[in-house]
């Protein structure tokens, strides 16, 4: 296999491909799994999983998409691990984020941007709606190759968009409503990621 | 909310959190090794042995890799083949080309615990000749988790991860029950990435 890899010469096209596709797979991993570090470890078992194929991989017509797919799957595949370690996270005693006063203030401010209601709300969306909004709606893909991408049909993507998009203008709705008071939930496991930046 | 003004403020949103990635974090991914690696008869051979083995031991490693693999985290560590560093009887394997060294390589993680005194040997290091390193070390006393920490299975263990992307460091303190008072490990690491760090340390807690 290695020897293949190199005579053809595609290493070098598979190193092209890394860093022309690479950050795109990045930040559209971290939009499905809301954590920076969750994001990179996708990332890098995709192009892995990319890399042992590649002599396959290079005659697709997309490769890209090829690599999404793997992407967005093995996020949903693995949002069940994510959100276990949130709850023991926010369960866990001495690691009790309501406690922080930095924490409170940054929940106070984010009450009144419809981005951070919007961003929390996704976060709480099953791994599937959310994978369905993020792809139609950050990577712009139309719903026949977001059922691609899935696996499912056009109609099911139209439906879990539909349910997806209807709690998210609930959230934003409520917030409208209620105010700083009813600010929605957090996203424990990323607070640390938006403090790093 | 009007449905047009509505998806915009979304695609907005995601455009804007996506944009927040930190360039570190791209340079990071980018400049993986992600060649196949070669797999001789022998290296089969061995790692069938390796498994045989640890299964009638107990399996406590296996059973934390299996969990994890469910669980759907990215087993995408570098094969532990490298050398070995020993700690007051705990035995970590470190990533292919990674040498023992006797000098601290790592600095403190920034916010991460203060620990009050360290157990028996002061650390254990290992670097690579890419700039990699790696250093555990053994601490006792009762800490406070900081809140930028994540919560991570490490074999049978609890463990805590914190990361500077911005410097490819990162930190994994775990768990350990001991007579007369909790113990933590802590392994400090550069350039690897946090399957790495913790399969490390399942394997030598194992």
């Amino acid at each position: 296999m290695r020897m293949q890899w190199l005579r053809a010469g595609s290493r070098q096209e598979f190193e092209r491909f890394v860093l022309g596709r690479s950050d795109q797979l990045l930040r559209t991993a971290y939009l499905l799994a809301g954590d920076l570090a969750e994001a990179e470890d996708l990332v890098q078992e995709t192009l892995l999983q990319v890399a042992r194929r590649w002599h396959k991989v290079r005659g697709m017509d997309h490769p890209a998409a090829y690599a999404r797919r793997i992407l967005v799957n093995a996020a949903i595949d693995g949002a069940g691990q994510r959100g276990r370690r949130a709850s023991e996270l926010a369960s866990a005693a001495t690691f009790r984020l309501e406690d922080r006063p930095d924490y409170r203030a940054e929940r106070a401010l984010r009450a009144v941007d419809t981005q951070a209601v919007l961003l929390a709300a996704l976060a709480r969306l099953s791994a599937r709606q959310r994978a369905v909004i993020v792809l139609r709606y950050w990577e712009d893909l139309p719903e026949v190759e977001v059922a691609a991408v899935l696996g499912c049909s056009v109609g099911t993507v139209k439906s879990t968009a539909s349910r997806g998009l209807a709690r998210l203008r609930a959230a934003v709705g409520a917030q409208a409503s209620s105010g700083p008071a009813g600010a929605p939930d957090h996203r424990p496991v990323n607070i640390s990621q938006r403090r790093s930046r | 909310v009007k449905t047009d003004a509505f998806e915009t403020d979304l695609r907005q949103a995601l455009a804007r959190e996506a944009a927040a990635v930190p360039a570190a974090a791209c340079e990071r991914v980018r400049h993986r090794d992600y060649r196949p690696r070669a797999h001789s008869r022998a290296a089969v051979a061995s790692a069938g042995l390796v498994i045989a083995a640890l299964a009638a031991s107990g399996g406590a490693y296996l059973a934390g890799v299996t969990r994890d693999s469910a669980g759907g985290v990215p087993s995408a560590t570098s094969p532990l083949t490298g050398a070995t560093i020993t700690l007051d009887g705990y035995r970590f394997a470190l990533p292919a080309g990674f040498k023992a060294i006797t000098a601290t390589c790592t600095a403190p993680i920034r916010g991460g615990l203060a620990p009050s005194a360290t157990v028996g040997s002061k650390f254990a290091a290992g670097a690579s000749a890419h700039g990699g390193c790696v250093e555990a070390a053994l601490f006792s006393g009762k800490l406070t988790l900081p809140g930028t920490a994540s919560a991570v299975r490490v074999g049978n263990h609890q463990g805590y991860v914190m990361a500077q992307p911005a410097e490819h460091r990162i930190a994994l303190y775990v768990s350990i029950p001991a007579a007369g008072g909790g113990h933590w490990l802590v392994i400090t690491a550069k350039d690897l990435s946090r399957a790495e760090v913790v399969a490390i340390a399942a394997r030598a807690l194992g």
